[in-house]
């Protein structure tokens, strides 16, 4: 049921500590507002439920940017864009995949508006971004006045359909994204869309597959659009682990491995039959493409 | 009088003038309905549930928490329209369209989801819009038909047939048809299409009446009708201001100058905006006439999407039989078009279906039978191209199949089977016009390079299966022709009035009924003008399109504006040319000195058409405005007002009963090419490269030629490719921006727009309609094109990824 617009409360603080304290407040919650490209879409839908809204736009200074740790590891604020991550030199050299995808976010609007936090928190199983930080093995650090800060690994963020561990007095302050054991060669994604741009992701994969002397060391595998949330296919990982590619059953073992982990289903925008089959296919183009990547690489490091 | 020297000329026509409209449009400044300065109330409408069923009663929920009482609304429903018949003894509740058979507002029994049955309005947009929500329609059910295709004979409200030569009876056709070398049958199916016009529909009514009947402090509330005579006036977005006009006269049991309709400006209409502004207006007029008050409804997209009309789906079954050289002998097609809840338009889409059924080909025995069907969805209705995109799509597709069972190259097949001059199309109308369809189909051909782009398609599927790569290209064609104007005798029953008017600025003032959606009338009709009168275009003006001051040209459709349209503003122009001379408002003195050059632009000897000299360019540019400015301030429309309605073109009528005859004053003819890559793995169709070349009789204006072309291969493309509408126990699933899909920017190969010229004698300096035909051709030449790829013989759109998917798994699994 719609209320109207008039009728909502919105509050823009300027320090942190601010904002988490509205966030404390007792009653009416407050629902956090980013680039608002989600949630002004489901207000446009009828759908949403919260009257007063924390505009954070007032808290660039802790929130926004990216920052690097000595440990190589990547912070990302909680309001940076899609458009600041994909301009940053250093992330597309270590991160392709992550920029990648964050190019093929909507279009170039939605691109400068958009934040990865958001795209976490909305928590939709066909969102783009997210799954591929779920790949690179992601942390989310969450805030609030009460409990300070909390580390919660992506593979643990979501727990069902639009829903995710974040307390209502808790805040999204930066995304970590840790450095790549196996470089940027082993990353893969493909999002498969309603059309070209400005589409919604009817079925996807993020992956990191790391390869040693041919053979399948490491593999996370995430599912877009496959299941209620973006999810690692644990029982596909086991599966293509010591695969070298080649293996002439290797379809027919994604394929089993695959039907007892995902169930994905029939929607206004797919079909059960084709997810199920061109998500193996898509598992299958990652297998051979880092191969190919990892292959290569070696090559260029030798020649060099 | 008239002088020794005509000078018939052209200096406007041909050349790519810009649109008077554009400048303020991109700049966002032009105002449309919902911006127009506005105080007054705002409806809403309140709707069915279902698909089909009673209406019991409506709940009017609690609205304390908007801070709103249901005493502050004005509610409308079905009683507030009284039994009391109209002029024509029909229930006032009925749209007056070609049948009377959907109500404005919904008594009892109701057809389709989404059905309005109650109209509300609040000074609040916000409040209104809310509160709509709060009421419940209590309904009981009854059984619906949702499937156009098994639905049975019953269902069936309109038929029509074709039969030519053996064609005309069963038996003999049966026998020609087993007769024939060889024989292909098929089946191809299309969908619904959402015209997704940028600007949903929006309206604004207003009443006029005696104080009597206003309310007052003594008399707060009046009764819904008037005791004296009242007006009722409307403003909004819409295509057809006298169909509007006639629909309201009917509704409110006024006469014609009871009513008076003005289009806003409109963010495009495609068809959508042909039929359903009758209903809104209806809607707006009657809680303005409940109220006193103006109303103003503006729908938002996802109540647009869900309740107005879309593009007819439709199904074909074609039986073709070929001499072994593939040449056409036998012709039979059973096409179905779901019409939905209503008649609507439906028999109109269906005529035009069936004609250009069996396309730009001689078949000498034709076989047509084509039924439209009810179902209980909201009505189909007219959509760019308007039943000729769904039949072409089927007999194009179709011929790629012959020519695949004939091991014959399609473009080959083609042009075995064109029709030449003096040839005859399948409603036996026999071409007069000078055609070389043959000529055009080789133009297309290697201005695509047909041939090496069809052997370099190949070689790279080759190359990549080799390598194991799953991309694949293919190159495919569709030849086809588009009717423009109303089919038949359909001219001769509109029977178009335009009046040119002199102004007191010595400026020319074309009124015509047409409204500018996007098409560049404007523009088109105002070089028309300006060449056959010889002015600058500074000189000439578009009136708005309002009933009360614009004759009755016809609605905005149909491919009419610049070839039917434009031909009278053409001859209104010189009719007011004539009333100057005779005037002696113009005279030897005025002329042109003889040998003056009249500028480079200037095409000298060109007449407007075989019914108008033009002889304009004559004149002096600065007598001409002397004399318009002089014939304005006569006061005497004798004078100062130019005046041309419809005659038809000599030669062959229309015979309804039989379907035979000129079934359209002429055709544009044209050949589309596509280029595509399928990815293997994802079933993803991207178009490489696109053509589209048609003969069109003349350019009028480059630009906007190619602007029209250009956007309906786009819609096209989203029609063949991406757009399906979803429906579940009648209602659409997808009815928003999100999940109906239409192209982008990033989906649109480059489209090659090439024209070919062979003038028309009864369309403004040759011209023919264009707006429809780029709507016929994508389909079937993309799908072609997938075939040519894949192997994959798609014969129903969308060729979706799944479809495409789901086809390669059908494949596997039958190896
Ligand atoms: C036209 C269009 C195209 C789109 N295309 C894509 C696409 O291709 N791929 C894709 O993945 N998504 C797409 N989206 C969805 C959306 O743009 C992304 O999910 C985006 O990342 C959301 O970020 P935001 O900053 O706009 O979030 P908002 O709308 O501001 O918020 C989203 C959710 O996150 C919460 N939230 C935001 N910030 C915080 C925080 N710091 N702490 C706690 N909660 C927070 C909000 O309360 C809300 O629940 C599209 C949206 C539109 C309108």
């Amino acid at each position: 049921m719609s209320g109207m617009i008039s009728q909502l409360q919105a509050s823009r603080p300027t320090d942190l500590d601010a904002a988490l304290a509205l966030l404390a407040e007792a009653g009416d919650p407050w629902r956090p507002l980013a680039g608002g490209t989600d949630l002004l879409v489901e207000a446009q839908h009828g759908r949403l439920q919260h009257r007063r809204f924390l505009d954070l736009s007032g808290l660039q200074g802790s929130l926004g940017g990216l920052r690097w740790h000595a440990d190589g590891t990547l912070e990302v604020g909680a309001l940076c864009t899609y458009l600041q991550l994909q301009r940053d030199a250093r992330v597309q050299a270590e991160y392709p995949a992550l920029c990648a995808m964050a190019r093929l976010v909507g279009a170039a609007q939605i691109q400068a508006r958009g934040t990865l936090a958001g795209n976490i928190e909305n928590a939709s199983p066909a969102a783009d971004v997210a799954p591929v930080l779920l790949a690179l093995g992601a942390r989310v650090r969450l805030q609030s006045a009460a409990r300070g800060v909390r580390e919660v690994a992506l593979d643990d963020y979501w727990t069902g359909y639009r829903q995710t561990v974040r307390g209502q007095d808790e805040l999204i302050v930066a995304v970590l994204v840790p450095p790549q054991p196996f470089g940027p060669h082993a990353q893969w994604s493909r999002k498969v869309g309603t059309r070209s741009w400005q589409a919604i992701t009817k079925v996807g994969i993020a992956a990191r597959i790391g390869w040693a002397e041919g053979r399948i060391v490491e593999a996370r595998i995430v599912a877009v659009s496959m299941a209620a949330t973006p999810c690692r296919v644990a029982a596909i990982e086991q599966a293509l682990l010591g695969c070298s590619g080649e293996e002439p059953d290797l379809a027919a073992r994604i394929a089993t491995a695959q039907q007892s982990a995902l169930r994905p289903l029939d929607d206004v925008r797919s079909t059960a039959a084709y997810r199920a089959t061109v998500f193996g296919r898509l598992v299958l183009q990652a297998v051979c493409e880092t191969k190919g990547a990892a292959g290569d690489a070696g090559k260029g490091g030798s020649a060099a | 009088m008239n002088i020794a020297r005509p000078v018939a000329a052209r200096a406007h026509v041909g050349h790519s003038r810009p649109r008077p409209d554009a400048d303020a449009k991109v700049r966002g400044t032009a105002p449309y309905v919902d911006d127009l300065p506005f105080e007054g109330l705002h409806g809403a409408t309140i709707r069915t549930p279902i698909a089909r069923g009673r209406v019991t009663g409506l709940r009017f929920g609690d609205l304390s928490d908007l801070g709103a009482d249901w005493s502050e609304f004005a509610v409308v429903t079905a009683q507030d329209i009284p039994r009391r018949s109209a002029k024509d003894g029909v229930d006032p509740n009925l749209v007056a369209l070609i049948e009377r058979d959907q109500p404005f507002l919904v008594r009892d029994a109701f057809e389709h989801m989404h059905e309005p049955v109650a109209l509300i309005a609040h000074p609040s947009l916000e409040v209104v819009r809310a509160a709509a929500e709060r009421v419940e329609v209590v309904v009981e059910a009854l059984p619906a038909r949702l499937d156009f295709r098994t639905a049975g004979e019953d269902a069936v409200f309109k038929t029509i047939t074709v039969r030519r030569d053996a064609g005309e009876d069963a038996d003999a056709f049966a026998a020609e048809l087993a007769a024939c070398a060889v024989r292909v049958e098929g089946v191809y199916e299309t969908q619904a299409q959402e015209q997704c016009y940028i600007e949903p529909n929006g309206m604004i009514a207003r009443v006029v009446c005696d104080p009597d009947d206003l309310p007052s402090p003594e008399r707060p509330s009046v009764p819904t009708w008037p005791s004296k005579p009242f007006r009722v006036e409307v403003e909004g977005s819409l295509q057809c201001p006298y169909y509007v006009h006639k629909a309201l006269c009917s509704l409110f049991a006024l006469p014609e100058d009871g009513v008076r309709v003005a289009a806003t400006l409109a963010g495009g209409g495609f068809g959508g905006k042909e039929d359903y502004p009758s209903i809104l207006a209806g809607h707006a007029g009657l809680l303005a006439l409940k109220t006193r008050r103006p109303v103003k409804m503006i729908y938002d997209r996802a109540e647009d999407m869900v309740a107005t009309t879309k593009r007819h789906p439709s199904q074909s079954r074609i039986v073709t039989g070929h001499d072994a050289d593939g040449r056409l002998r036998c012709v039979q097609i059973d096409c179905r078009m779901d019409g939905g809840a209503y008649v609507t338009l439906t028999p109109v889409v269906l005529s035009r279906g069936v004609i250009h059924a069996v396309g730009p080909y001689e078949v000498p025995h034709v076989r047509i039978t084509a039924q439209a069907v009810h179902t209980n969805t909201p009505p189909h209705g007219a959509f760019r191209g308007f039943g000729a995109p769904q039949t072409v799509f089927a007999f194009e597709r179709h011929m790629d199949r012959v020519a695949t069972e004939l091991g014959l190259d399609p473009a080959e097949l083609r042009r075995r089977n064109l029709v030449v001059r003096g040839g005859t199309l399948a409603v036996s109308q026999t071409i007069e016009e000078p055609i070389a369809l043959e000529a055009w189909l080789d133009e297309a051909l290697d201005a695509f390079d047909w041939r090496g782009r069809r052997a370099r398609a190949e070689a790279f599927n080759h190359e990549a299966q080799v390598s194991g790569v799953a991309r694949r290209r293919g190159v495919g064609l569709a030849t086809f022709m588009h009717g423009a104007g109303f089919t038949g005798s359909g001219e001769d029953y509109l029977a178009s009035k335009v009046k040119v008017r002199a102004t007191a600025e010595g400026q020319l003032e074309i009124c015509t009924a047409q409204t500018e959606i996007g098409q560049g009338s404007i523009a088109v009709f105002s070089q028309i003008a300006a060449d056959t009168m010889g002015l600058q275009l500074a000189d000439v003006a578009v009136a708005r399109p309002d009933t009360d001051q614009v004759p009755n040209s016809g609605p905005t459709v149909a491919s009419r504006t610049s070839m039917v349209v434009g031909h009278l503003v053409a001859r209104a122009s010189e009719d007011l040319l004539g009333r100057l001379e005779r005037a002696g408002l113009l005279g030897e003195a005025d002329a042109r000195p003889e040998g003056e050059a009249l500028g480079e632009d200037v095409v000298v000897g060109e007449r407007p058409s075989a019914m108008v000299q033009g002889r304009g360019w004559s004149y002096r540019p600065e007598a001409l405005r002397r004399a318009l400015a002089a014939a304005a301030a006569s006061g005497d429309a004798e004078i100062a007002e130019g005046w041309a309605q419809y005659e038809r073109p000599p030669g062959g009528a229309w015979d309804d009963t039989v379907y035979k005859g000129v079934a359209y004053g002429t055709y544009a003819w044209a050949n589309y090419l596509a280029e595509v890559e399928v990815d293997g793995l994802t079933g993803e169709v991207k178009v490489l490269d696109f053509l589209a070349s048609q003969e069109i009789g003349r350019v009028l204006n480059p630009l906007l030629a190619h602007g029209q072309i250009e956007g309906g291969v786009v819609q096209a493309i989203g029609w063949a490719l991406l757009e399906d509408c979803v429906w579940k126990d009648g209602h659409l699933t997808n009815g928003n921006m999100t999940n109906y899909v239409v192209p982008t920017a990033a989906d649109v190969p480059p489209i090659q727009v090439r024209f070919q010229e062979s003038p028309y004698a009864y369309g403004p300096w040759g011209a023919k309609g264009i707006g429809e035909l780029p709507m016929d051709g994508p389909a079937p030449a993309l799908l072609n094109a997938i075939a040519h790829a894949t192997g994959i013989d798609l014969c129903a759109l969308p060729a979706s990824p799944e479809r495409i998917v789901a086809a390669q798994l059908a494949a596997e699994e039958a190896r």
